[in-house]
Order: C-alpha cells, then sequence, then structure tokens
C-alpha cells in the first residue's frame, strides 16, 4: 500500500489475489465461494502485517494461499520482487525455504510417529542443511536451546504427544526458522494455548522476526494480541481488506463502520475509556451470491441506500491508512 | 541411550498390552505354538509323512499317536508338516493383499479425484467378482502349485484392505501434519510413503491377520476340492484324503480339521485383539 517504495524492495507483495471455489451439485453449479475476493496488500522485510476478521472471512485461505498451500483463481504474489509462480515452477524447494506456515494446532503439526529430533533432521535432510547426522543432531540441540527448550536433550527423543502445545509451538516456529524463510505466515498461532503462554510465543515470533528480518502474515480474531504483534493491520470482511493502516492508527482510530464495530467489543483494549459498544446484528452472510454494493451494508449501522448499489473503493486518509467506506466522515 | 530406553519401553508396553486383552494373548501363544511347530517340524515328526506304511488306516496308537491314514502314512507327522504349508500360504497370500490394499488404497484416497474414481471401480469389480470360483478357474487353467495358489487368493482378497486404507489416507489428508509436511517442501509420493500410509496402517495390520486365516481356509477348500498342489502336505488334503475312510478311521478328517480351527481361531483373535490395540480411540494413550 505504501506505493512510494519499489516492488524490488518488499519481501512480498500481493496484488488482487482472487480465490472462488465451485460449488459441488447441480442446482447452485454457477455460483462460486468467494473466499478471498481482491485482496492486496505488500510487507517489507521484517514488517509484521496482522490480519484480523471473523471466521469465514477468508484470512486463514489468504494464509494458505500465500504459501501456496492452495493455488489463487487469480491474482499475482511476488517475494522480493520475484512471481512466486516462477520460483516454484524453477525449484519448489527454494520456494518453502521463502515462504513458510506456522500452523493454528500445534498438537498436530508433527507426525504422531516422528521424535521432534527426526522432525528436525528430516526437515534439515530435505534441504540439504548440515552435512553428517551428528553435525545435523548438534545444530538440532543448538536450536532447541535457543528457542527456550532447556535442555535439548530431553526434549529429542520425544514423541508430540509427550510435549505440551507450547512447547510444540515452540518447536513449530523454530522448524519454520531454521529453513531462514523470507515470510512467514503465521494462522492462529496462539488460539489454541494456554493463555498463560501465549505471551512467550508472540514475543518469541517477534523476536524471530526481527532478528532475522522477517516479513510475518499474522493471522487472528484475537484484536489485542495482533495490536500487541504488529506493525500493520488489515481487517478483513467477507474476502475483502475493509481498512487498514499502521496499528496503532488503526486502532484509536478506527474509520470503517466494521473495524469500528470489532473494537468496540474488543474488552480488554483501553478499558478505561468506557467506549460505547456496538452492537451489529447477525452473522456474516455466506460469500455465495454477493450484490453489487458495499458488502458490510447488510449489518452496518450507518448504511444508506446507495450504500446496496455501489461497491465501496478503498481510499487513502493519510499516513498508509486506507478505508473502504465512502462515508467514514459522518 | 535414549532410543534405548524408548525402545525397551515400548517393548514393555506392549507385552503389557497383549495381557490386557485376552483374545489377543490366546491368540499370540496359539500362534507362537504353531511357529516353533512349523519351524522345528523334523523334530516333532515321529514319521516321515511322505512315507508309505504298511500299517493302513491304524487307529490312533503310541506309535501313530493320531494314527495313519489309507496310504499307511502318519496323521501325525502329516499334520506337523502340513503347518508350514498352511501358514507359508497364508502369511505370503496376506502380505500380497496387504501390500496392494495399502498402495492402492492409500493413492486412491490421497490422490483423489480420477484416480481415486478410476481405482474404486475397479475395487468394485473385484467385489462383486465371486471370488472363489475365480480361484477354481485359475487353478484348473494353470494347475495348482503352491505360488499359484499363494498368488492368486492374495491377488483377488486385497478389496477390503484398500477400501481401509482408502477411508484412512482421506481423513488423513486433512490433518495438520500432512499440510505442514507440504509446507516444509515434501513431495506427495514421499508424504504418502513417509506419512500418510505408516499413520494409517494400523486397521490394516488388524484386517490382514484375518485375511490369513481366510486365506489358509481357502487352500484348505482348494485341496478339499482335490485342486491342492499335490507335491505338498497340506490341511486340506489331510481332510480331503480322509473323507472316504469317515465311517472306518474318523481319525483322519478330524484332528486335521481341529488343527485347521485352531489356526484360523488364533489369526481372528490376533486380528481382533489388533483391532483393539489399534484402534485409533485407544491409540492416542499408547
Amino acid at each position: 500500500m505504501q506505493t512510494l517504495i519499489t516492488a524490488e524492495e518488499k519481501a512480498i507483495s500481493v496484488e488482487n489475489i482472487y480465490k472462488y471455489y465451485k460449488q459441488r451439485g447441480k442446482r447452485q453449479r454457477n455460483q462460486d465461494i468467494k473466499s478471498v475476493d481482491g485482496v492486496s496488500f505488500s510487507l517489507n522485510k521484517g514488517e509484521i502485517l496482522g490480519v484480523i476478521g471473523e471466521s469465514g472471512c477468508g484470512k486463514s485461505t489468504l494464509g494458505r494461499i500465500l504459501v501456496k498451500l492452495e493455488e489463487p483463481t487469480s491474482g499475482s504474489i511476488s517475494i522480493n520482487g520475484v512471481p512466486s509462480q516462477n520460483l516454484f515452477k524453477q525449484d519448489p524447494l527454494a520456494f518453502r525455504r521463502t515462504a513458510q506456515m506456522i500452523f493454528q494446532n500445534p498438537f498436530d503439526t508433527f507426525d504422531p510417529r516422528y521424535t521432534i529430533a527426526k522432525v528436525l533432521i528430516s526437515t534439515m535432510k530435505l534441504h540439504h542443511i548440515g552435512e553428517s547426522k551428528n553435525e545435523r543432531l548438534a545444530m538440532c540441540i543448538d536450536l532447541l536451546e535457543k528457542g527456550g527448550l532447556k535442555p535439548a536433550t530431553e526434549y529429542l527423543h520425544r514423541y508430540p504427544h509427550e510435549l505440551s502445545g507450547g512447547q510444540l509451538q515452540r518447536i513449530s516456529i523454530l522448524r519454520s526458522m531454521l529453513l531462514e524463510p523470507m515470510f512467514v505466515v503465521a494462522d492462529e498461532p496462539v488460539s489454541m494455548l494456554d493463555v498463560s503462554i501465549r505471551a512467550d510465543i508472540i514475543n518469541m515470533l517477534a523476536d524471530l522476526c526481527k532478528q532475522e528480518n522477517t516479513a510475518m502474515v499474522f493471522i487472528s480474531h484475537d484484536i489485542t494480541t495482533t495490536r500487541y504483534i504488529s506493525d500493520r493491520v488489515a481487517v478483513m470482511y467477507l474476502g475483502r481488506i475493509v481498512e487498514t493502516g499502521p496499528t496503532d492508527e488503526v486502532m484509536h482510530n478506527p474509520q470503517h463502520p466494521y473495524t469500528r464495530a470489532l473494537i468496540s467489543n474488543s474488552v480488554q483494549l483501553d478499558s478505561f475509556e468506557n467506549q460505547q459498544i456496538i452492537h451489529i446484528a447477525g452473522e456474516p452472510p455466506t460469500p455465495i451470491n454477493i450484490g453489487p454494493g458495499c458488502r458490510f451494508a447488510p449489518r452496518c449501522y450507518q448504511s444508506r441506500e446507495s450504500c446496496n448499489h455501489e461497491d465501496p473503493e478503498s481510499t487513502h486518509i493519510g499516513n498508509g491508512h486506507y478505508v473502504s467506506c465512502p462515508y467514514i466522515n459522518e | 541411550m535414549e532410543i534405548k530406553r524408548n525402545n525397551q519401553n515400548i517393548f514393555k508396553k506392549s507385552i503389557n498390552k497383549i495381557n490386557d486383552i485376552k483374545q489377543l494373548k490366546v491368540g499370540v501363544i496359539l500362534l507362537v505354538l504353531l511357529l516353533i511347530v512349523s519351524i522345528f517340524a523334523p523334530v516333532f515328526a515321529t514319521h516321515d509323512p511322505y512315507s508309505l506304511g504298511d500299517e493302513m488306516i491304524a487307529a490312533p496308537s503310541s506309535t501313530h499317536y493320531l494314527g495313519t491314514d489309507g496310504l499307511g502314512r502318519d496323521v501325525f507327522s502329516m499334520i506337523i508338516y502340513g503347518t508350514r504349508t498352511s501358514l507359508m500360504i497364508g502369511i505370503v497370500a496376506a502380505l500380497i493383499s496387504g501390500v496392494i490394499g495399502t498402495l492402492l488404497g492409500g493413492i486412491a484416497g490421497f490422490f483423489g479425484g480420477k484416480i481415486d474414481r478410476l481405482l474404486t471401480e475397479i475395487n468394485n469389480i473385484f467385489l462383486m467378482m465371486p471370488t472363489f470360483f475365480l480361484i477354481l478357474i485359475v487353478v484348473a487353467l494353470f494347475g495348482s502349485s503352491l505360488i499359484n495358489v499363494m498368488l492368486i487368493i492374495g491377488l483377488t482378497s486385497w478389496v477390503g484392505n484398500a477400501r481401509l486404507m482408502r477411508a484412512q489416507a482421506m481423513s488423513l489428508r486433512e490433518r495438520t501434519f500432512i499440510m505442514g509436511a507440504y509446507s516444509i517442501g515434501e513431495k506427495k509420493w514421499t508424504i504418502l510413503l513417509k506419512h500418510i500410509i505408516p499413520n494409517g496402517i494400523f486397521p490394516i495390520i488388524a484386517n490382514t491377520t484375518m485375511i490369513i486365516s481366510g486365506a489358509i481356509l481357502t487352500e484348505a477348500s482348494l485341496s478339499f476340492l482335490g485342486l491342492g498342489d499335490p507335491n505338498v502336505v497340506s490341511w486340506g488334503q489331510i481332510i480331503y484324503n480322509g473323507r472316504e475312510y469317515m465311517t472306518s478311521a474318523w481319525w483322519i478328517s478330524t484332528f486335521a480339521g481341529i488343527v485347521v480351527v485352531l489356526t484360523v481361531l488364533s489369526f481372528y483373535l490376533i486380528g481382533d485383539g489388533l483391532n483393539r490395540v489399534l484402534s485409533p480411540k485407544l491409540h492416542d494413550q499408547n
């Protein structure tokens, strides 16, 4: 979104990503489910973008598309200025080294029949990291201790079900970082963990990103966590980014009605400010037959006639803050 | 050292598991006995099973523990040597069916789409086929050597395994660790062979044990119809030969029949026990 910087300096830039799923069954054959419907953004090296939104708004699909676990229907992703499609065709392993993903469920991230050492060593083998078995083992120990799992020999020969969620998520992060990726997608990495260890994991992620200068897309529905970790925030609704900008700017000065409603409902945030809670009725509609107008119009508290016809464009309101709502000043 | 400790634990744990589940315990004890008998057949046998003796249809006595058959052969020794034939047929045929079933089912379930549809149709064809008559035809056309019998039983009994493995693969491929394997850069085939099949193989192991008993029964039936390999002793053949002497020498068919029942029972018990041990609900605890 920061238009002045050229594409080459971006760790990742995404343009007009669409992902439509075909529906099965005869009756609605021609109606696609529009999971991601035109998303563009870009990230500098070491920058963290928080993506927030309700469940079903397409944020996880977006994450999976970014690391090519799914193919987008259309749109382009370039990493460091190179289209990821080309990179993937040339050398799939090299692409995997540039883009990594951290999953939501740490208990299911590793093959239950593999020990931690085997998980890490097989990853190293696959990417030709390290020469001999002993060297790889030493690297594993090093890695685990660096990630705060001490003493590492305690963990090496354990199976995933013998470890806690926090430990597993640490290992998952370490495995991803082992490949020194250009950017990481973290798909709700702490939502399945105990509240007590969330902060540790979040800090670990943030520190690693800053150290290695890795860009990160942090997907979450938890506004407070996202606010804490990210440099910029993008709010998604029904497959589109409705508002994006620097974290503080968006959090303290939300413009889009949806963002306002989200933030007003987030209890922990600035509780002393005594904000008025905005209620929005209903659930997000299924993304099949979206009318021509604004996606949020049916639930919006300030919607008016024109909202049902005109699709709002993303407008810059200063400071890298973009909003897709024409009536923000009222 | 760590690994060693772990292995010992696994060994101890599996012994405990076997002790916990009664049918598994009984089955394993029976199987171990059968294996010992088949390996040390020459030690246990009192006579050469192929040599024709002078005493025909002699009743069980101290020289012939289970009597002799119509050609004067010692039934006890024949049954002991027959163990080798039956176990070999059962295990080899079940292995063939296990390997084919796992691979085809795994490929169908994991890759999905057109490959799945094609393989499922092939599966359905085999499912519809009257297997036993197919075996009869093949044996009648190509002769009834031991290898033929093993192959044909194996090639017709993989359907159940393939269905099980397909279902396993379909549920496993949605799991996070498979996504993780993709995102780390593993290839599809590696994922299938290293993650999907090892994690989904438990019901196939249990089912394959049951196929062993099915194969032993099929071989016995073939021999009983006179279509077994005439060059080796097998239980079905003993029963077949004893049929004519049923009224005057009951022991020929009876003891061989009992052994077939015991063997089939032992594999069924093991299969059922394994099913319990390896079922997904209990799996997380072991």
